[in-house]
């Protein structure tokens, strides 16, 4: 038994699908061999983490995106040229060229306004702020309500 | 004779130890303010609040160093995930993951943010609008508590429960209650440890980036106009101002030392009709009038807070 052959039988000692003899001869080669004992035992510990991972499904399904890959290798088609006829590049491109052409003929002809400041839900982040640190203050309050409560609704405010 | 004689003076101890709790209670609230000078502690609180017509519980650690350094880390619910608040004597900062960049919160006390002058002040308004009693005594989060039952003198106001560790006198529990007995909101140690011997004050320290609070404010522009009525016990406490957008806004507090009304005011053009609010957002309404816009938010109902917007001419 030498390393080369030992390294292949580590895996199916972890398994416990080795014979008898074989198995014996492993043991005995690596009771003498720190290298293949230190192999024996990262095997153990992997093999170890991937029985405890729970049996859930992937999050994100790559299987579309891989069969994609196959097909058009199998087609002989550039990649570039792929993802040209692809509609996630092609309906943004189109959208983007006709709003600069929107904007070009438009801002010729649109007499300026004069610029108009706009509160709302930042002018109403800052009034809930500034009530909330006045509220920390009075007698027979938690102090850390006014803080979650302005932040909930500052939350709010910046989502309408 | 001798029963009139006996019934007077059980009916003088009772009317004497009732003093005497009610000094008790005084003094036990005076303390109360003070606790957080005198005690380091370390702990879980949860708190539970209406937003939105339903119902949010919020989970976040509090982390105290006497006299003066606190550091709030909340953890939820989602909207507050990884907000940190940080007190250090009479600065504060918020942290918001959001915007990565701490936030200084302006001192509301022209002193500061915690001056026991302040809090002495406000107790005494409190007192003058709220009837405060023991009502007994039970452990919050493993810890004997007072509980302190507070009942407002006027209509209309919630009342509060706050329970009060026995030993070093921290609020250990708040309740706001209706008439009716029913939690408006609630907030309580969990789990708590106090004078722990390994609070580092390095994290009191701001980390990264630290946004410049504003520069001294330009003067308001415009006469701040006052209301003529106020709810019953209502009275003004500060005038501040702050920035919004750039714009200078009057800040009016009006207190009865326990319910804080927020009176904002600033100048708009063209009568501009004022930006829509979901009501279910916050207590707040707003209006326009002779070139202000008037935006309150508070404690008492939306017809009082119009009352008082319709009072200000």
């Amino acid at each position: 038994m030498n390393c080369e052959k030992a390294g292949r039988l580590i895996s199916e000692y972890v398994d416990d699908t080795l014979c008898a003899s074989l198995r014996r001869e492993l043991e005995n080669h690596i009771a003498e061999c720190s290298v293949c004992m230190s192999i024996l035992e990262s095997t153990k510990r992997l093999i170890g983490r991937l029985s405890s991972l729970s049996n859930s499904e992937a999050q994100v399904d790559c299987w579309a995106g891989v069969r994609e890959r196959i097909v058009w290798g199998q087609v002989g088609v550039p990649w570039w040229r792929r993802s040209l006829l692809k509609p996630v590049f092609a309906a943004p491109a189109f959208a983007i060229a006709a709003l600069l052409a929107f904007l070009f003929f438009w801002s010729g002809q649109t007499p300026e306004k004069p610029t108009q400041v706009v509160f709302g839900g930042s002018e109403y982040a800052s009034y809930i702020s500034a009530h909330s640190r006045y509220q920390r203050v009075q007698a027979f309050n938690d102090p850390d309500v006014p803080i979650i409560t302005a932040e909930l609704e500052k939350a709010s405010l910046t989502r309408e | 004779m001798k029963a009139s004689g006996f019934a007077s003076i059980l009916a003088f101890m009772a009317i004497a130890s009732g003093a005497v709790l009610a000094a008790d209670v005084v003094e036990v609230l005076r303390k109360a303010d003070l606790a957080d000078r005198n005690v380091s502690y370390r702990g879980i609180k949860t708190a539970t609040l209406p937003f939105k017509g339903g119902i949010t519980t919020s989970l976040f650690k509090v982390v105290h160093l006497k006299p003066d350094k606190t550091r709030t880390d909340y953890f939820s619910p989602i909207q507050l995930a990884g907000v940190v608040v940080l007190q250090d004597g009479p600065e504060a900062w918020k942290f918001v993951p959001s915007d990565d960049v701490w936030e200084p919160i302006p001192s509301c006390c022209p002193r500061q943010a915690d001056c026991p002058q302040q809090a002495d002040c406000m107790r005494q308004v409190a007192l003058q609008n709220y009837n405060i009693r023991m009502i007994g005594f039970e452990n919050i989060a493993g810890r004997p508590t007072y509980v302190l039952y507070a009942t407002p003198k006027h209509p209309g106001e919630p009342a509060r429960r706050i329970w009060i560790d026995r030993e070093y006198y921290l609020i250990m529990g708040m309740q706001v209650e209706a008439r009716s007995g029913l939690a408006l909101n609630s907030s309580r140690y969990v789990n708590i440890q106090f004078n722990p011997p390994d609070i580092s004050p390095a994290i009191f320290k701001t980390k990264g980036k630290v946004k410049q609070a504003d520069k001294k404010l330009s003067d308001i522009e415009f006469k701040i106009i006052k209301p003529s009525y106020l709810p019953p016990g209502y009275r003004l406490v500060g005038i501040s101002r702050i920035k919004v957008n750039n714009v200078s806004c009057a800040h009016l507090q009006y207190s009865n030392g326990v319910n804080l009304i927020s009176f904002f005011q600033r100048k708009i053009e063209d009568n501009v009709a004022p930006p829509k609010l979901d009501s279910r957002i916050t207590n707040m309404i707003t209006c326009t009038r002779a070139g202000l816009q008037y935006t309150l938010m508070g404690d008492v109902s939306r017809s009082e807070l119009r009352k008082i917007a319709e009072s200000a001419r």
